[in-house]
């Protein structure tokens, strides 16, 4: 072969390497911009991680993992935790299960290739590394955007000082418990791609700017960060619901993609999203579920029996995995590990704060589910079928009920938790656990809901039943959100919830209904650099004071979290005002974008004092600066 | 462009150079390591004065936090002389709420002269709390090369504070 004939063909394979990556970069992010909002949010939770449990209902999924990589399916011995009875662990035939097993099984990647690197170098420096390749492939991200070389060359030599620090102040991390690192990191991707659809959904619904404003807002306006590497379903239901709404969308207008040629291509993804996440939650996917086909049946612009075999083929395809898991563990293939008879506690994790009886025990097989299923045909499979649904729309009507039965625990659930007893930690009786306000107060703005309904009312024709891409996304992040809030009002407050946990999945859809109201979305657009001022200025100078404050008038962690509950309070309540006036011209709008800001920096601040200090978890945290950050902050 | 991808190439093959290096495959580079283990209680220190504080509240917690928060405040001592790896304990105790609280300092060449021992702080919840007033103990003692020995302590009045 010629000299030519060589440099040809390299030619040609370097160019259709970068048409791959194009491709890629294009499927998984949409563009250059949600690269970097990836890249972003990756360096974040990065910084925040801490390679410990939190709750130890992660070490279920430890255990299981741990299981799983040794070839088996059953928990074979307590390597994290010393004990198989950890929350959602279930025996079935006198074997003891994990829970969550998609999470369990699609952690294995992540596993094999720590241990790899665990072989060849040291685990820390290896995760260091990871990270400030991570950073520098953000600043490349970044000058590409703003097109400046210096970018490049002052960030990548920050990203070396950084590496440089890291590596000095490195201690060894024990390659035993690779496992538990395996479940955070896949977690940690999970939850980057909860702003990268954020970005995805609104740059196409909006504009780019304001889908890179919303994926701000979601990334540092809740405690996703916080999330993020904690092995709980909570970032992975956000990120299949964010996912729904952006392939709903995506269904309703023509495609334009590389890979995908057809609309309905993309309502099939979104029942096998839907499909593929009951293999980690069951009772959630169930909720996402029926939210979707009763936003996407009726509003469809066509419902042919061809596109409904294709949607429906794709929605139990991707049900197999689950199916399967189930077979194997339950022996039935519509009783999940985990999906609970008789009072169907969905959230797990002992928040059997409503009618669950006794049935979250591991055994107690005794519903029809688990017998009829697989052997009698026809009348099984419905039955089967039906009760879920039965049980679903029985929690939400018992959701339902909890706002006028119960109005003093949703208050301390949705507004003020303060020194309320049920909010307490059930360890040591701190006031540990945000309300859903307190947690994320940019969610007050949500009140711009109630002018942007009166005006739209007073100039309302006929809906048309074939609604706009924009609009069914809208109505199934609003339908969602219900859905959710309802499931799980009834069980709040419960311990352990920090951030209102099991409501998470509302803050990135809110974040997104939030964007699409008018007077938000016109502040936004308008003075988006008063917004990102705001943002900054309140982490940079706000945390600060924040810091102050704390190691001044704190004495604990209690005391702690409710001061960031007060503040986050004092932000949400101006901001709601502003939000009921629904006006955003002018002032108006600067003091809205503001306001918007303070709130979005507020929870950062939050989420980072809690990294840092307040549940530093014996300074574990990955990256060695910010362990010694923790080491060297003594607040109370 | 070229000396930006000259920039990203070099810190990429650093970054990768260093990593590799403190693996198995580059035997004798540790590139992380446990601090050394300190050996406690050893050497002598002398304490010429402490000085304990007179008031201990036990404080309805701030911006609405259940409990009661425990706040003493540190005791100040100063040290004539100081070798080795002493410790000096701060140590506060209700009798009638069966209420222990010790903190350890550990003394190193760093030290200086003077020394404030804090207390690592503690909440009681509000059913344990049924009086205005308790009777505490402050003490501190140190544990060097030559034993154990209680250097002061006092007697202080907890004032609940709603």
């Amino acid at each position: 072969m010629s000299v030519d004939a060589v440099a040809v063909e390299l030619r040609e394979r370097s160019t259709a390497v970068a048409s791959a990556r194009r491709t890629a970069v294009s499927v998984l992010f949409g563009d250059r911009l949600g690269l970097t909002v990836f890249l972003a949010a990756v360096c974040l939770f990065g910084l925040v991680w801490r390679t410990t449990f939190l709750i130890n209902d992660s070490v279920t999924l430890a255990n299981g993992l741990y299981s799983l990589s040794n070839g088996q399916v059953a928990l074979l011995e307590p390597a994290y935790g010393g004990t198989l009875n950890t929350p959602g662990v279930n025996s079935y035939r006198g074997q003891e299960f994990a829970r969550n097993y998609g999470v369990i099984v699609l952690s294995l990647p992540y596993l094999l290739a720590l241990q790899g690197l665990a072989a060849v170098v040291e685990l820390r420096i290896a995760l260091v590394a990871l990270w400030s390749l991570a950073l520098l492939a953000l600043v490349v991200q970044c000058a590409r955007v703003v097109d400046s070389d210096e970018v490049i060359v002052g960030g990548g030599l920050a990203v070396l000082g950084l590496f440089g620090l890291n590596v000095a102040l490195a201690r060894p991390l024990d390659p035993t418990a690779a496992h538990l690192y395996a479940l955070q990191l896949f977690h940690l991707t999970v939850a980057a791609f909860v702003p990268v659809f954020c970005y995805r959904l609104l740059a196409l619904a909006e504009t780019r700017r304001l889908g890179l404003l919303a994926a701000v807002a979601v990334t540092a306006g809740t405690p996703l960060a916080f999330w993020a590497s904690v092995p709980k379903r909570h970032v992975v239901t956000a990120a299949v619901a964010m996912g729904v709404a952006y392939c709903l969308y995506r269904s309703r207008r023509d495609a334009d993609g590389p890979v995908v040629s057809r609309p309905r291509t993309f309502r099939a993804l979104a029942y096998a999203l839907v499909g593929l996440y009951a293999w980690v939650h069951a009772p959630e996917a169930l909720l996402l579920c029926v939210t979707l086909a009763l936003v996407d049946v009726p509003t469809a612009p066509e419902n042919s029996p061809r596109t409904l075999a294709v949607v429906g083929g794709a929605f139990l395809l991707s049900l197999v995995p689950f199916v399967l898991t189930n077979v194997a563990i339950t022996g039935s293939p519509v009783k999940p590990p985990r999906l609970l008879s008789g009072g169907y506690s969905a959230g797990g994790d002992a928040a059997v704060g409503g009618g669950s009886g006794g049935g979250s025990g591991g055994g107690s097989t005794s519903d029809s589910v688990g017998v009829l299923a697989p052997l009698q045909p026809l009348l099984g499979i419905v039955e089967s079928g039906a009760r879920p649904l039965l049980l679903l729309v029985n929690e939400l009507l018992v959701g339902f009920r909890a706002f006028r039965a119960e109005p003093a625990d949703v208050y301390h659930t949705f507004v003020r938790s303060g020194s309320a007893q049920s909010t307490l930690s059930d360890t040591d009786a701190e006031s540990v656990n945000l309300s859903l306000l307190e947690s994320v107060p940019l969610l007050a703005a949500m009140a711009a809901a109630v002018p942007a309904l009166v005006r739209r009312r007073s100039s309302l024709s006929i809906p048309d039943r074939h609604l706009g891409p924009g609009r069914v996304a809208d109505l199934f992040a609003a339908t969602t959100v219900l859905g959710i809030v309802l499931l799980y009002t009834s069980r709040l407050p419960t311990h352990a919830q920090v951030t209102a946990r099991y409501l998470f999945p509302v803050f990135p859809l809110g974040v997104y209904l939030l964007v699409r109201l008018p007077p938000i979305r016109d502040a936004l657009r308008a003075h988006w650099r008063a917004y990102l001022w705001a943002v900054s200025g309140t982490v940079l100078v706000g945390g600060q004071l924040a810091l102050v404050a704390v190691a001044l008038t704190v004495n604990g962690i209690g005391e702690a979290f409710q001061f960031h509950a007060l503040v986050g309070l004092g932000t949400a309540l101006p901001l709601g005002v502003w939000s009921l006036r629904g006006r955003s011209e002018g002032t108006a709008g600067r003091i809205g974008a503001a306001l918007l800001g303070l709130a979005t920096g507020v929870t950062l601040v939050f989420v980072l004092l809690t990294s840092i200090e307040y549940y530093a978890l014996g300074d574990s945290h990955a990256l060695p600066m910010m362990r010694a950050l923790g080491e060297l902050l003594a607040l109370y | 462009m070229d000396v930006t991808r000259g920039v990203v190439v070099a810190v990429t093959l650093v970054i990768v150079g260093v990593t590799l290096l403190s693996g198995p495959l580059v035997p004798g580079v540790t590139l992380a390591s446990e601090p050394e283990p300190l050996t406690l209680e050893t050497g002598t220190v002398t304490v010429s004065d402490v000085q304990l504080p007179a008031n201990v509240t036990l404080e309805k917690g701030a911006y609405g936090a259940a409990n009661y928060y425990l706040d003493v405040p540190p005791a100040t001592v100063r040290l004539s002389s100081l070798d080795g790896n002493p410790t000096l304990v701060y140590r506060f105790a209700i009798d009638e709420l069966g209420y222990t609280r010790t903190t350890n300092h550990f003394l190193n060449d760093d030290t200086g002269e003077t020394y404030e021992l804090t207390l690592a702080s503690d909440t009681f919840q509000a059913g344990e709390i049924n009086s205005e007033r308790y009777d505490g103990t402050l003490s501190v003692s140190k544990r060097d090369g030559e034993g154990h020995a209680e250097i002061a302590s006092r007697n202080v009045t907890v004032t609940v504070v709603e």
